[in-house]
This record gives structure tokens, C-alpha cells and sequence, in this order.
């Protein structure tokens, strides 16, 4: 069968995965709306009472847009763990006419839209609440959209990476605890990496392993310019090889787990 | 005379220390019902889900009209229906939307699909419930949409396992008409089911499967003659019998 017959086959996938999208996007926008007022906020008129710059809130709000899919992807891992806990309808897609691998391929580009949809959100709730203090003239529109579909394909292969690992949502607080937030915390996600480098070069160093810095910095420089960020084009080429490397790596570890054809 | 469809050769399957398939071989022809028998664990529902597509085989091969369907599953996926026994439904589509996707995954234009899901719905005695979402449905019901899916795209293969597990007999008997409906279209279909009744009523041959290996396979015809019994429920009886005593 050709090329063109299974990417109709998964043109209709991803359509029917957006209409079940339609069906919880307003409850998802809101959250996402509590989410970017609330760090906004805390960081860009909070923290300056301890002593944080005033700056620190679009450092924030352009990092922000780097997270969206990190916790939407938990939600989607939670529900491919309790889908072959359960009915398995992936058994179902597994009796699609296209190969194995592309029901992943499907579940890829679905979430990655999904994320894209959430995630423009954040630079017009962010303006919106720091208008003069979030300064987007040195911001470059391709960039930022090249490392946000990046970013966000990197988040699905992630999240079907980890969803191979948990057998059981009884142990899904775990991925919380002990996966996301240290990647998320330690990905420069409240501080740059040439900071981190000025108070521990080996941590900075260690965290060049970590995907979630490279999206952190490569969106920063996106949006608010190269100065004080990694480059934008290591960052992406970093990206590219998480995907490249992740993609492959959960596609083994979901044949071992799923034992598909 | 009858055509060479489905060729199963010497098929296994192991999952973990335990070998649920030990080599597996049948023929299956064409527009033949085929009613697939065994007690629990004969591995029914394996053979099924490998016939399926959904897991692959540790060993052997299966052929499709010649070919391996290893060679080009999204190929073999076309042709065939497949009716797991428990309900697989999207839960947050309607029945009718659960219905009209899989015949667009299959190809089918949205009126066909529509015209499809609701000639199968009507067939299935389901039209009232199309608009509800599977979790407001019985496990009956849930079933017949299962089935009416595997059915829309027309395949030359249906892939029935335990199909009528959940229905109420008189639906169940409708479900017979509409199988044997198939059958006269030309569909193949392989049949596993726990009820010997209706492996009787409905199967051109049965093949009756034995700790992962086949024990015989013959119309029921044949195998009620063959035993001296009056129904096939009491050849089955005593394949299970024999079986215990070997153990």
C-alpha cells in the first residue's frame, strides 16, 4: 500500500482525535489560563520583593511557553498506561491499515497539535499582564515556531517513552516525582544555563543531558533574543537528536511492552 | 470448488516461559465459516489476536491469498474484520462518530460510512443508540456496535471472538442470521466461541484447539459421526474429558 493511502489512514486518526480534543479544550484553555497567571504573577510581582529582578517575570513568561507540553503530556501518559490497563483500544488501532509503528507516528502528531493549541496562550497572557516589562522586539517569529513544534513533538515521544516504563498507574505518582519535576526543575527552567555554569560548571554541565534545557534556552533565545541564552541552533540540533534517539528508543521499548506486530 | 484463502503454517507463540501456540497449522477457505473451540486457555483468543494483526507470531507464517501477510499487513488490515471479546469503543464518541471513523480509517467516503453505520445499526437493532456514547450502553449492546465496526468496511476476513458472549439469546440468534448473512456474501469468517451450539449451527468446520496445538479439525457433521454422539456439544465433551485424563 502506498505512502499517500496511510497518511489519509492517519489524516483521519488525527481528526477524530481533535474532535475528542474539541470536547475538553475550554476546560484545558482554563487551566492553562490559572497556570500562566499564576507564575506570571509570583515572579514578575512577587519575587521582586525578595530581591528578584523585575525582568525575571518575561524571563519566566517565555520560558513558560516551553512547559505547556511538558504537563500535557502527563495527562496523555496517563491515559495510554490506563488504556492497556483497561479496554485497550489501542488494540483496536492495531487493526488499522497502516503499519504498527504509525499508530505512534498518529499519537505524535495529535499531541503535538494539542500542545501548539494550549501553548499559544502564554505571550498573550504574559504581554497582557506585563505589557512594558516583556519587551518582544527581539523576538524571531520562525524561530520560535521551528522550536515550539520541535519542543512539542519532543514532549509526546517523551511522554510515549515514559508510558512504556509504567506498567501500572498505582506507581504513576512516581513518574511525577522522580522524572518530570527534577528534568523540569533542573531543565533552566527558573534560571539560564550560563547562570548555572557561573555557580556549578559540573551541574551545567550534567545538565547539557537533560532535553528540557535545550528547549528552556533555545525558546528564551527565540523570544527574547540570543544574549544570555545557549544558541538557539545547538539547541535545536540538540532537540533533533533527543527526538531522533527518544522516537527510536520508545518505539523499542513499546514493541517490547505492547508486543505488536 | 473451493479456493486456498488463509493459510496458517505451523504458527507459536510464547509469552514469557509459557508457549500458548506450539505450531499451529489450519487451512481456511474461502466464504466458510470456521468455528475455532477449545476450553480456556487452548489459545483461541492468541490465534485470533495474531490473525488479527494485534500480536505477532514468536514462529511460522500465515498466508493470505498466497501471500505472507507479514509482507504487507497494512494490506492483510484491510481485508479483515475483527470483533475482540471485549468492547474496544472510543468512549468519548458517539456510537454513530465510533462507526462513521472506522469506515473513513477504511477508506470509505463520510456518506458511505454513515449509510453503512446505520444499514448495520438497523441490522443490529442498535438505531435507537446511536447518538449515545458507549458508556451508556450495555455490555449487549456495546458488543453489537463491536460487531456492526468490524463489519462496516466489508472485509473478506471477520475475526469473531466470542461474539455473542454478551448478548441475550434472542439477539444472539439475530447475530447467527446476520453472520450466516455474511457468509453468503462470500466473507470468511473464523468463529471462536464457548458456545458449542452455535459452532454447530453455524460453522462449515470446526478446528478444535488443545493446549496450544490443533487436535482436529472437520465439519461438525463429520466429528458428531466420527464420535457416535447426536450433537457436537458431546464430542466436545469428550475431547475435554480425554483431555483431563491425559493431565
Amino acid at each position: 500500500m502506498s505512502t499517500l493511502v496511510y497518511l489519509n489512514v492517519i489524516k483521519e486518526l488525527v481528526k477524530t482525535d481533535l474532535t475528542i480534543f474539541k470536547q475538553f479544550a475550554v476546560r484545558k484553555w482554563i487551566d492553562m489560563f490559572i497556570y500562566i497567571v499564576t507564575v506570571t504573577v509570583i515572579f514578575a510581582y512577587i519575587m521582586p520583593s525578595f530581591g528578584l529582578a523585575k525582568s525575571h517575570g518575561a524571563f519566566m513568561v517565555a520560558t513558560l511557553c516551553s512547559t505547556v507540553g511538558l504537563f500535557q503530556s502527563f495527562g496523555y501518559m496517563a491515559e495510554m498506561i490506563s488504556d492497556l490497563e483497561g479496554k485497550r483500544v489501542i488494540n483496536y488501532h492495531f487493526t488499522l491499515p497502516i503499519p504498527s509503528w504509525m499508530v505512534f507516528l498518529r499519537l505524535v502528531i495529535y499531541q503535538s497539535i494539542t500542545f501548539i493549541l494550549l501553548g499559544v496562550l502564554v505571550l498573550p497572557i504574559g504581554k497582557l499582564l506585563l505589557w512594558n516589562t516583556l519587551s518582544l522586539s527581539n523576538a524571531h517569529w520562525v524561530k520560535f515556531l521551528l522550536i515550539t513544534v520541535l519542543m512539542n513533538i519532543f514532549y509526546s515521544i517523551f511522554g510515549l517513552w515514559v508510558s512504556s516504563y509504567i506498567h501500572s498507574l498505582a506507581n504513576f505518582d512516581s513518574v511525577w516525582m522522580r522524572i518530570v519535576y527534577p528534568l523540569w526543575f533542573l531543565g533552566c527552567f527558573q534560571f539560564s544555563w550560563q547562570a548555572l555554569r557561573e555557580v556549578s560548571p559540573v551541574l551545567s554541565y550534567l545538565d547539557l543531558l537533560n532535553p528540557i534545557t535545550y528547549i528552556s534556552e533555545g525558546t528564551r533565545a527565540a523570544i527574547l533574543g540570543q544574549q544570555g541564552s545557549i544558541n538557539f541552533w545547538y539547541c535545536v540540533l540538540a532537540l533533533l537528536a533527543f527526538i531522533v534517539l527518544g522516537g527510536w528508543h520508545a518505539l523499542v521499548r513499546l514493541k517490547k511492552r505492547l508486543d505488536f506486530v | 470448488m473451493s479456493t486456498k484463502f488463509l493459510e496458517i503454517v505451523d504458527i507459536e507463540k510464547q509469552f514469557g516461559k509459557t508457549k500458548a501456540l506450539k505450531g499451529v497449522s489450519l487451512t481456511i477457505e474461502k466464504g466458510k465459516i470456521i468455528g475455532l473451540l477449545g476450553v480456556n486457555g487452548a489459545g483461541k483468543t492468541t490465534l485470533s489476536s495474531i490473525l488479527a494483526t494485534i500480536k505477532p507470531p514468536t514462529a511460522g507464517d500465515i498466508f493470505f491469498q498466497g501471500d505472507s501477510i507479514y509482507a504487507d499487513i497494512a494490506s492483510f488490515r484491510r481485508n479483515i474484520g475483527y470483533c475482540p471479546q471485549s468492547a474496544n469503543l472510543i468512549d468519548e464518541l458517539t456510537i454513530e462518530q465510533n462507526l462513521v471513523a472506522h469506515g473513513r480509517y477504511f477508506g470509505l467516503d463520510k456518506k458511505q460510512a454513515l449509510a453503512q453505520a446505520h444499514e448495520l445499526a438497523h441490522n443490529l437493532i442498535f438505531t435507537k443508540y446511536l447518538q449515545y456514547k458507549p458508556s451508556e450502553l450495555s455490555g449487549g449492546y456495546k458488543q453489537r456496535v463491536s460487531i456492526a465496526r468490524a463489519l462496516l468496511h466489508k472485509p473478506q476476513l471477520l475475526i469473531l471472538d466470542e461474539p455473542t458472549s454478551a448478548l441475550d439469546p434472542h439477539i444472539r440468534k439475530q447475530l447467527w442470521q446476520v453472520i450466516k448473512d455474511m457468509r453468503s456474501k462470500g466473507v470468511t469468517i473464523l468463529l471462536t466461541t464457548h458456545y458449542i451450539e452455535e459452532a454447530e449451527l453455524l460453522s462449515d468446520y470446526v478446528c478444535v484447539l488443545d493446549k496450544g496445538l490443533v487436535r482436529l479439525v472437520d465439519t461438525p457433521k463429520n466429528l458428531i459421526k466420527e464420535f457416535g454422539k447426536n450433537k457436537l456439544e458431546d464430542v466436545f465433551i469428550q475431547l475435554a474429558e480425554e483431555q483431563m485424563e491425559d493431565q
